[in-house]
Protein backbone atom coordinates (compact mmCIF):
# COMPACT_ATOMS: atom_id res chain seq x y z
CA UNK A 1 0.00 0.00 0.00
CA UNK A 2 1.49 3.44 -0.93
CA UNK A 3 1.70 5.65 1.95
CA UNK A 4 -0.33 8.50 0.42
CA UNK A 5 -3.29 5.41 0.53
CA UNK A 6 -2.60 4.53 3.86
CA UNK A 7 -2.80 8.08 5.16
CA UNK A 8 -6.25 8.11 3.39
CA UNK A 9 -7.64 4.72 4.52
CA UNK A 10 -6.21 5.50 8.04
CA UNK A 11 -7.91 8.76 8.26
CA UNK A 12 -11.44 7.47 6.92
CA UNK A 13 -11.07 4.59 9.74
CA UNK A 14 -10.70 7.20 12.50
CA UNK A 15 -13.31 9.09 11.40
CA UNK A 16 -15.77 6.81 11.46
CA UNK A 17 -15.00 5.07 14.54
CA UNK A 18 -15.03 8.92 16.66
CA UNK A 19 -18.59 9.22 15.02
CA UNK A 20 -19.70 5.70 16.29
CA UNK A 21 -18.51 6.49 19.61
CA UNK A 22 -19.42 9.99 19.86
CA UNK A 23 -23.30 9.25 18.48
CA UNK A 24 -24.74 6.70 20.31
CA UNK A 25 -28.53 6.91 20.47
CA UNK A 26 -30.82 5.13 22.84
CA UNK A 27 -33.92 3.46 21.34
CA UNK A 28 -36.58 5.50 22.23
CA UNK A 29 -34.86 8.92 20.85
CA UNK A 30 -34.09 7.35 17.68
CA UNK A 31 -37.44 6.41 16.81
CA UNK A 32 -38.52 9.75 18.25
CA UNK A 33 -35.87 11.34 15.92
CA UNK A 34 -36.61 9.05 13.21
CA UNK A 35 -40.29 9.98 12.86
CA UNK A 36 -39.72 13.34 12.65
CA UNK A 37 -36.71 12.98 10.32
CA UNK A 38 -40.08 10.75 8.14
CA UNK A 39 -42.63 13.65 9.04
CA UNK A 40 -40.18 16.37 7.68
CA UNK A 41 -39.60 14.39 4.52
CA UNK A 42 -42.85 13.80 3.66
CA UNK A 43 -43.79 17.07 4.25
CA UNK A 44 -41.03 18.05 1.28
CA UNK A 45 -42.47 15.41 -1.03
CA UNK A 46 -46.08 16.24 -0.53
CA UNK A 47 -45.55 20.02 -1.18
CA UNK A 48 -43.20 18.78 -3.93
CA UNK A 49 -44.84 16.33 -5.65
CA UNK A 50 -48.79 16.18 -4.69
CA UNK A 51 -49.69 19.26 -3.71
CA UNK A 52 -48.16 22.63 -4.35
CA UNK A 53 -47.96 25.37 -1.61
CA UNK A 54 -50.38 28.02 -1.60
CA UNK A 55 -47.55 30.38 -2.33
CA UNK A 56 -47.05 28.51 -5.63
CA UNK A 57 -50.37 28.57 -5.96
CA UNK A 58 -50.61 32.74 -5.46
CA UNK A 59 -47.80 32.91 -7.76
CA UNK A 60 -49.90 31.69 -10.75
CA UNK A 61 -52.55 33.37 -9.74
CA UNK A 62 -50.76 36.04 -10.39
CA UNK A 63 -49.49 35.93 -13.09
CA UNK A 64 -52.61 34.71 -14.85
CA UNK A 65 -54.04 38.08 -13.56
CA UNK A 66 -51.37 40.14 -14.87
CA UNK A 67 -51.23 38.74 -18.31
CA UNK A 68 -54.99 38.85 -18.31
CA UNK A 69 -54.60 42.24 -18.13
CA UNK A 70 -52.41 42.35 -21.25
CA UNK A 71 -54.98 40.37 -22.91
CA UNK A 72 -57.39 42.90 -22.05
CA UNK A 73 -55.56 45.22 -24.10
CA UNK A 74 -54.27 43.51 -26.86
CA UNK A 75 -57.51 41.92 -27.53
CA UNK A 76 -59.85 44.71 -27.46
CA UNK A 77 -58.90 45.53 -30.69
CA UNK A 78 -60.02 41.82 -31.99
CA UNK A 79 -62.87 41.76 -30.15
CA UNK A 80 -64.12 45.07 -31.84
CA UNK A 81 -63.88 43.03 -34.99
CA UNK A 82 -65.00 40.10 -33.97
CA UNK A 83 -68.54 41.55 -32.54
CA UNK A 84 -70.94 38.90 -34.47
CA UNK A 85 -68.87 36.45 -31.91
CA UNK A 86 -71.47 35.90 -29.22
CA UNK A 87 -68.64 34.97 -26.92
CA UNK A 88 -66.86 37.88 -27.88
CA UNK A 89 -68.55 40.12 -25.25
CA UNK A 90 -66.29 42.75 -23.82
CA UNK A 91 -66.97 45.67 -26.52
CA UNK A 92 -70.46 44.41 -27.58
CA UNK A 93 -73.09 46.75 -28.98
CA UNK A 94 -75.62 43.86 -27.65
CA UNK A 95 -74.06 44.33 -23.80
CA UNK A 96 -73.04 48.03 -25.01
CA UNK A 97 -69.77 47.48 -22.34
CA UNK A 98 -66.56 48.59 -23.05
CA UNK A 99 -63.75 47.65 -20.20
CA UNK A 100 -60.80 50.00 -20.24
CA UNK A 101 -57.24 49.22 -17.71
CA UNK A 102 -57.22 52.19 -15.53
CA UNK A 103 -54.53 53.34 -13.07
CA UNK A 104 -54.22 55.20 -10.26
CA UNK A 105 -51.48 57.33 -10.00
CA UNK A 106 -51.59 60.01 -7.27
CA UNK A 107 -55.04 60.21 -6.42
CA UNK A 108 -55.78 61.44 -9.61
CA UNK A 109 -57.21 58.86 -12.27
CA UNK A 110 -55.55 58.14 -15.60
CA UNK A 111 -56.72 56.15 -18.40
CA UNK A 112 -54.17 53.56 -20.19
CA UNK A 113 -55.64 51.92 -23.01
CA UNK A 114 -54.73 51.46 -26.82
CA UNK A 115 -58.03 52.27 -27.56
CA UNK A 116 -59.11 55.90 -27.71
CA UNK A 117 -62.85 56.69 -27.35
CA UNK A 118 -62.56 57.80 -30.91
CA UNK A 119 -61.01 54.69 -32.21
CA UNK A 120 -63.25 52.69 -30.03
CA UNK A 121 -66.55 54.39 -31.51
CA UNK A 122 -65.72 53.93 -34.67
CA UNK A 123 -65.16 50.26 -34.44
CA UNK A 124 -68.42 50.04 -32.44
CA UNK A 125 -70.06 51.91 -35.12
CA UNK A 126 -68.51 49.86 -37.94
CA UNK A 127 -69.57 46.83 -36.13
CA UNK A 128 -73.41 48.24 -35.40
CA UNK A 129 -73.59 49.16 -39.19
CA UNK A 130 -72.97 46.26 -40.63
CA UNK A 131 -74.34 43.55 -37.62
CA UNK A 132 -77.93 45.75 -37.53
CA UNK A 133 -77.98 47.96 -40.17
CA UNK A 134 -76.84 45.79 -42.79
CA UNK A 135 -74.73 47.77 -44.36
CA UNK A 136 -72.24 46.76 -47.11
CA UNK A 137 -68.26 47.63 -45.94
CA UNK A 138 -68.11 49.88 -48.50
CA UNK A 139 -71.25 51.99 -46.89
CA UNK A 140 -69.88 51.60 -43.72
CA UNK A 141 -66.38 52.98 -44.60
CA UNK A 142 -68.29 55.80 -46.17
CA UNK A 143 -70.37 56.58 -43.35
CA UNK A 144 -67.74 56.49 -40.58
CA UNK A 145 -64.53 57.32 -41.83
CA UNK A 146 -63.34 61.03 -41.35
CA UNK A 147 -62.28 62.88 -44.48
CA UNK A 148 -58.67 64.40 -43.79
CA UNK A 149 -59.11 67.72 -42.11
CA UNK A 150 -60.93 66.61 -39.05
CA UNK A 151 -58.11 63.79 -38.25
CA UNK A 152 -56.74 66.29 -35.36
CA UNK A 153 -60.17 66.49 -33.42
CA UNK A 154 -60.05 63.74 -31.02
CA UNK A 155 -62.58 62.55 -28.26
CA UNK A 156 -60.31 61.61 -25.19
CA UNK A 157 -60.98 59.30 -21.91
CA UNK A 158 -59.37 61.85 -19.75
CA UNK A 159 -62.06 64.89 -20.16
CA UNK A 160 -64.96 64.66 -17.73
CA UNK A 161 -66.99 65.26 -20.98
CA UNK A 162 -65.48 65.63 -24.71
CA UNK A 163 -67.71 66.39 -27.67
CA UNK A 164 -66.84 65.65 -31.47
CA UNK A 165 -68.48 64.97 -34.66
CA UNK A 166 -66.59 64.63 -38.12
CA UNK A 167 -67.67 64.41 -41.17
CA UNK A 168 -67.28 61.52 -43.19
CA UNK A 169 -67.37 60.61 -46.45
CA UNK A 170 -71.25 59.81 -46.77
CA UNK A 171 -72.76 62.84 -45.00
CA UNK A 172 -71.62 66.03 -43.67
CA UNK A 173 -73.26 65.66 -40.26
CA UNK A 174 -70.69 62.61 -40.68
CA UNK A 175 -70.60 60.79 -37.46
CA UNK A 176 -70.45 62.50 -33.46
CA UNK A 177 -69.47 61.29 -30.37
CA UNK A 178 -69.89 62.11 -26.55
CA UNK A 179 -68.06 60.68 -23.96
CA UNK A 180 -69.43 61.04 -19.96
CA UNK A 181 -67.99 60.36 -17.38
CA UNK A 182 -70.28 58.89 -15.02
CA UNK A 183 -68.23 57.78 -11.97
CA UNK A 184 -64.58 57.94 -11.97
CA UNK A 185 -61.70 55.97 -10.82
CA UNK A 186 -61.39 52.51 -10.15
CA UNK A 187 -64.49 50.40 -10.66
CA UNK A 188 -66.13 53.52 -12.17
CA UNK A 189 -67.82 54.34 -15.37
CA UNK A 190 -68.76 56.49 -18.40
CA UNK A 191 -71.06 56.43 -21.39
CA UNK A 192 -70.05 56.82 -24.93
CA UNK A 193 -72.97 57.90 -27.60
CA UNK A 194 -72.13 57.21 -30.88
CA UNK A 195 -74.73 59.04 -33.55
CA UNK A 196 -73.94 58.13 -37.46
CA UNK A 197 -75.62 60.01 -40.29
CA UNK A 198 -75.54 57.94 -43.34
CA UNK A 199 -78.39 58.02 -45.18
CA UNK A 200 -80.65 58.38 -42.14
CA UNK A 201 -79.72 59.35 -38.65
CA UNK A 202 -78.57 56.33 -36.78
CA UNK A 203 -78.29 56.87 -32.74
CA UNK A 204 -75.93 53.84 -32.02
CA UNK A 205 -77.24 52.38 -27.99
CA UNK A 206 -74.86 53.96 -25.45
CA UNK A 207 -71.95 52.08 -24.72
CA UNK A 208 -71.01 52.52 -21.40
CA UNK A 209 -67.63 51.96 -20.69
CA UNK A 210 -66.56 49.64 -17.38
CA UNK A 211 -63.29 50.97 -15.74
CA UNK A 212 -60.92 48.32 -14.18
CA UNK A 213 -61.55 47.55 -10.92
CA UNK A 214 -57.88 46.45 -10.55
CA UNK A 215 -54.65 48.08 -12.11
CA UNK B 1 -32.46 21.15 30.94
CA UNK B 2 -29.51 19.48 28.94
CA UNK B 3 -30.82 18.54 25.21
CA UNK B 4 -27.51 16.60 23.78
CA UNK B 5 -26.97 15.63 20.30
CA UNK B 6 -30.01 14.12 19.52
CA UNK B 7 -31.94 16.78 21.38
CA UNK B 8 -30.51 19.24 19.15
CA UNK B 9 -31.33 17.77 15.69
CA UNK B 10 -34.63 16.98 16.65
CA UNK B 11 -35.21 20.30 17.67
CA UNK B 12 -34.03 21.75 14.18
CA UNK B 13 -35.66 18.93 12.26
CA UNK B 14 -38.93 19.90 14.13
CA UNK B 15 -38.34 24.09 13.43
CA UNK B 16 -37.94 22.50 9.91
CA UNK B 17 -41.41 20.62 9.59
CA UNK B 18 -43.17 23.23 11.28
CA UNK B 19 -41.38 25.56 8.50
CA UNK B 20 -42.78 23.61 5.80
CA UNK B 21 -46.34 23.60 6.79
CA UNK B 22 -46.02 27.27 7.05
CA UNK B 23 -45.39 27.67 3.52
CA UNK B 24 -48.81 26.12 3.48
CA UNK B 25 -50.82 28.37 5.73
CA UNK B 26 -49.78 31.63 3.71
CA UNK B 27 -52.59 33.61 2.40
CA UNK B 28 -52.31 36.48 -0.44
CA UNK B 29 -54.58 39.24 -0.68
CA UNK B 30 -56.49 38.01 -3.36
CA UNK B 31 -59.71 40.07 -5.09
CA UNK B 32 -62.51 37.81 -4.29
CA UNK B 33 -64.44 38.92 -7.31
CA UNK B 34 -61.66 36.99 -9.73
CA UNK B 35 -60.89 33.44 -9.57
CA UNK B 36 -58.98 30.44 -11.65
CA UNK B 37 -60.68 27.62 -13.11
CA UNK B 38 -57.68 25.21 -12.86
CA UNK B 39 -58.39 25.92 -8.85
CA UNK B 40 -61.00 24.23 -9.17
CA UNK B 41 -61.28 20.37 -9.15
CA UNK B 42 -60.98 19.25 -12.45
CA UNK B 43 -61.16 15.00 -13.77
CA UNK B 44 -60.46 13.33 -16.27
CA UNK B 45 -56.47 13.07 -17.73
CA UNK B 46 -54.66 15.20 -19.75
CA UNK B 47 -55.25 19.22 -17.87
CA UNK B 48 -52.68 20.58 -15.47
CA UNK B 49 -51.53 23.56 -13.56
CA UNK B 50 -48.31 25.20 -14.16
CA UNK B 51 -46.76 28.48 -13.63
CA UNK B 52 -43.79 28.15 -16.48
CA UNK B 53 -42.65 31.68 -17.93
CA UNK B 54 -40.70 31.13 -21.46
CA UNK B 55 -43.53 29.82 -23.63
CA UNK B 56 -42.93 30.97 -27.07
CA UNK B 57 -46.30 31.20 -29.21
CA UNK B 58 -45.46 33.23 -32.20
CA UNK B 59 -42.02 34.41 -31.11
CA UNK B 60 -43.64 35.71 -28.49
CA UNK B 61 -42.56 34.56 -24.74
CA UNK B 62 -45.85 33.98 -22.16
CA UNK B 63 -46.32 32.69 -18.84
CA UNK B 64 -48.19 29.31 -19.25
CA UNK B 65 -50.29 28.73 -16.40
CA UNK B 66 -52.34 25.73 -17.31
CA UNK B 67 -51.55 22.71 -20.13
CA UNK B 68 -53.71 20.43 -22.02
CA UNK B 69 -51.49 17.40 -22.72
CA UNK B 70 -50.71 13.33 -22.47
CA UNK B 71 -48.45 14.32 -19.40
CA UNK B 72 -46.54 17.42 -18.08
CA UNK B 73 -43.21 16.96 -20.20
CA UNK B 74 -42.10 20.35 -21.69
CA UNK B 75 -44.72 19.33 -24.68
CA UNK B 76 -45.95 15.60 -24.44
CA UNK B 77 -48.37 16.78 -26.92
CA UNK B 78 -52.20 15.50 -27.85
CA UNK B 79 -52.32 12.29 -29.36
CA UNK B 80 -54.50 11.80 -32.40
CA UNK B 81 -56.43 8.75 -31.14
CA UNK B 82 -57.40 9.96 -28.00
CA UNK B 83 -58.66 13.69 -27.50
CA UNK B 84 -58.01 15.13 -24.18
CA UNK B 85 -61.23 15.02 -22.46
CA UNK B 86 -61.47 16.95 -19.07
CA UNK B 87 -64.20 18.46 -16.99
CA UNK B 88 -64.27 21.01 -14.34
CA UNK B 89 -66.54 21.67 -10.82
CA UNK B 90 -67.27 24.99 -11.23
CA UNK B 91 -69.28 25.07 -8.08
CA UNK B 92 -68.74 22.41 -4.97
CA UNK B 93 -70.61 19.91 -4.11
CA UNK B 94 -73.74 21.71 -2.02
CA UNK B 95 -72.32 25.08 -2.99
CA UNK B 96 -74.53 27.24 -5.70
CA UNK B 97 -72.03 28.45 -8.71
CA UNK B 98 -70.10 31.84 -7.91
CA UNK B 99 -69.12 32.95 -10.78
CA UNK B 100 -70.19 34.52 -14.14
CA UNK B 101 -67.38 34.46 -16.66
CA UNK B 102 -64.81 32.08 -17.70
CA UNK B 103 -62.33 34.14 -19.90
CA UNK B 104 -59.69 31.99 -21.39
CA UNK B 105 -56.50 32.72 -23.53
CA UNK B 106 -54.51 29.27 -25.17
CA UNK B 107 -52.45 29.20 -27.90
CA UNK B 108 -50.09 26.12 -29.24
CA UNK B 109 -46.52 26.53 -30.00
CA UNK B 110 -45.62 26.01 -33.42
CA UNK B 111 -41.46 25.76 -32.95
CA UNK B 112 -42.20 23.08 -30.24
CA UNK B 113 -41.60 19.78 -31.94
CA UNK B 114 -40.94 20.93 -35.73
CA UNK B 115 -42.12 17.83 -36.79
CA UNK B 116 -45.51 17.98 -35.28
CA UNK B 117 -46.87 20.58 -36.87
CA UNK B 118 -45.08 19.41 -40.09
CA UNK B 119 -47.49 16.71 -40.59
CA UNK B 120 -50.38 17.59 -38.25
CA UNK B 121 -52.75 20.60 -39.42
CA UNK B 122 -54.38 21.82 -36.40
CA UNK B 123 -56.09 21.37 -32.92
CA UNK B 124 -59.68 21.54 -32.37
CA UNK B 125 -60.69 22.72 -28.67
CA UNK B 126 -64.78 22.18 -27.71
CA UNK B 127 -66.19 23.60 -24.69
CA UNK B 128 -68.96 22.30 -22.83
CA UNK B 129 -71.21 24.33 -20.05
CA UNK B 130 -73.04 21.85 -17.83
CA UNK B 131 -72.85 19.40 -20.90
CA UNK B 132 -74.55 20.93 -23.35
CA UNK B 133 -72.24 22.03 -26.43
CA UNK B 134 -71.77 25.80 -26.36
CA UNK B 135 -67.91 26.32 -28.83
CA UNK B 136 -65.78 24.52 -31.41
CA UNK B 137 -63.16 26.19 -32.90
CA UNK B 138 -59.73 25.10 -34.66
CA UNK B 139 -56.43 26.21 -33.28
CA UNK B 140 -53.60 26.98 -35.91
CA UNK B 141 -50.29 26.37 -34.34
CA UNK B 142 -48.48 29.43 -33.12
CA UNK B 143 -51.97 31.95 -32.71
CA UNK B 144 -53.61 32.71 -29.70
CA UNK B 145 -57.65 31.88 -28.97
CA UNK B 146 -59.61 33.84 -26.29
CA UNK B 147 -62.82 33.63 -25.60
CA UNK B 148 -65.21 33.98 -22.71
CA UNK B 149 -68.04 31.93 -21.61
CA UNK B 150 -70.98 33.09 -19.60
CA UNK B 151 -71.36 30.61 -17.02
CA UNK B 152 -74.15 32.66 -14.91
CA UNK B 153 -75.67 29.90 -13.02
CA UNK B 154 -73.44 26.79 -14.70
CA UNK B 155 -71.84 23.93 -12.60
CA UNK B 156 -69.56 22.62 -15.30
CA UNK B 157 -67.32 23.44 -18.02
CA UNK B 158 -65.60 20.61 -20.07
CA UNK B 159 -63.39 20.49 -22.74
CA UNK B 160 -62.29 18.25 -26.12
CA UNK B 161 -58.90 18.81 -27.54
CA UNK B 162 -58.14 16.87 -30.50
CA UNK B 163 -55.33 16.54 -32.94
CA UNK B 164 -56.54 16.48 -36.58
CA UNK B 165 -55.08 15.55 -39.44
CA UNK B 166 -52.16 13.74 -38.53
CA UNK B 167 -50.81 12.88 -42.04
CA UNK B 168 -47.89 10.54 -40.66
CA UNK B 169 -47.26 11.40 -36.80
CA UNK B 170 -49.55 10.54 -34.24
CA UNK B 171 -49.77 13.79 -31.92
CA UNK B 172 -49.98 17.50 -32.16
CA UNK B 173 -48.30 19.81 -29.89
CA UNK B 174 -50.08 20.54 -26.45
CA UNK B 175 -51.99 22.96 -26.17
CA UNK B 176 -50.80 25.89 -23.46
CA UNK B 177 -53.27 27.71 -21.45
CA UNK B 178 -52.55 31.11 -20.60
CA UNK B 179 -55.21 32.78 -18.84
CA UNK B 180 -58.08 30.97 -16.82
CA UNK B 181 -59.96 33.65 -15.14
CA UNK B 182 -63.57 33.46 -13.74
CA UNK B 183 -65.27 36.70 -13.07
CA UNK B 184 -68.21 37.31 -10.03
Amino acid sequence: MKRRDFLKYSAMGGGSLIATVAWQPQPAEAFFFLGLLLRAAGMVLKSGLQSRSQAWWDNRYDAMLAQSRLFDNEFRRVEVAELNNRFYNYIAVGRNNLDVAMSLASNRSTVSTFTSPAAAGVSIAAAYLRGNENFYPEQVQKAILPTLKNQDNIVSWNQPFSSSSYESIASQDGVSMTYRLRKPGRGGYGDLDIVVDADRTIRIPTVRVNFSEYS
Amino acid sequence: MKLGKIGKLACVTLALSIGFEGVGLAQSRRPASIGSLLEMKCYGKGIFAMNRDGIVINRRPYTAVGLFSVDTSYDGGVSADTPIEVSCDLAGRNRSPMYNTLTMTVGSNERSGVWYSQYSKKLRLTTYIDGRLVDSSEIGFGALKRFSLDINGSRSVAFSVECLKPASYEYCPSLWILEDKLIQ
